[in-house]
């Protein structure tokens, strides 16, 4: 009896210990961007990113916020569902430089899409100081995706070669973290892999089991008790094909 | 197909599923292609192990129980 209680056992464990690793996994995942925009310090809205030596005092925004603090998937800049994003730039360039185009790229899988548009000189009646506007938004992507989008912001020379660029990150955030085509397919496959792989795991238990004993443990049970007639009913005694002993004085020579 | 190449295949198709799954939900960024493949190869590689190596452990023959 002891065999079975262990194999079951240790099947329960392995599905709970199976279960809770999947259960911290998907809890992480919800948890981590809640936390991280609960833990992140409110940033500064005014602080620029590095220039080049070209171009100087170049501030990016993303519906107002400063990209240079969105440097890590934890630090992404939200956007929300049917959001258009406002990507303003703002720089000062020198006599000799020339920045004809600002441009803003996303970077998926190694895939990039670009947005340009052309600069507005001078800006706001300031000499040197020129600007642009970008409105994005993910159209009708974003009821697909959601997640962490890696961004960079340029500036583009004549030749369309970056003068500065800057890259940051964008959380495209779904209602509930669930509401997103993308996260809907994955939670399935995700559960059906697992019924899938653990189903496998169980199938070479079952085959690996030993067979049951139940011919060996008939044979072995309680022998019946003397003078019960189960006893004097042997394989040999009485049986038919030994016939009737002889007579007594019958079988002598003359 | 054996029970501990099945368990494998599943673990490695887990494993790429949970690398979305994590770029999704915002602990991660695919950017990179290079990046993205690592993130790919070693989660897959790592539950695919992991799943096949429990399989054939499950699947090992146990010596019949001792009758009691």
């Amino acid at each position: 009896m002891g065999r079975p209680t262990d194999g079951s056992r240790r099947n329960s464990l392995v599905r709970l210990v199976v279960l809770g690793v999947t259960a911290v996994v998907i809890l992480a995942a919800f948890a981590a961007p809640v936390l991280s925009d609960w833990l992140a310090p409110t940033q500064a809205a005014s602080v620029s990113s590095s220039p080049s030596s070209l171009v100087q005092r170049v501030v990016v925004t993303w519906n107002g916020k400063n990209v240079s603090g969105a440097d890590a998937p934890s630090s992404a800049v939200p956007i929300s569902k049917g959001q258009t994003a406002i990507v303003d730039f703002t720089f000062f360039v020198g006599a000799t430089t020339e920045v004809p185009n600002v441009s803003l790229q996303l970077t998926y899988l190694g895939i990039v899409l670009t947005t340009s548009r052309a600069a507005t000189y001078p800006l706001l009646g300031h000499p040197g100081e020129a600007g642009s506007e970008i409105n994005w938004s993910f159209g009708p992507l974003y009821d697909a995706l959601e997640g962490d989008f890696e961004f960079t912001a340029s500036l583009l020379d004549a030749h369309g070669s970056p003068v500065w660029n800057d890259s940051f990150y964008v959380f495209a955030k779904a209602p509930y973290y669930l509401e997103s085509g993308a996260v809907i397919v994955l939670l399935v496959l995700t559960i059906a892999e697992l019924y899938w792989g653990i189903g496998a795991i169980r199938d070479a238990r079952k085959a690996a089991r030993p067979p049951t004993t139940g011919a060996k443990d008939s044979a072995t049970t309680t022998p019946p008790a003397a003078g019960s007639p189960a006893a004097s009913s042997g394989p040999t005694a009485g049986g038919g094909d030994a016939g009737p002993p002889p007579p007594p004085g019958s079988g002598g020579s003359s | 197909m054996s029970a501990a190449s099945s368990a494998a295949g599943s673990g490695a198709v887990l494993g790429i599923v949970l690398v979305f799954l994590a770029q999704q939900f915002g602990l991660i960024a695919l950017s990179s292609i290079v990046t993205s493949l690592i993130y790919f190869v070693v989660a897959a590689v790592v539950l695919g192990l992991a799943f096949g190596l429990a399989a054939k452990r499950a699947g090992r023959p146990r010596p019949a129980a001792p009758p009691s």
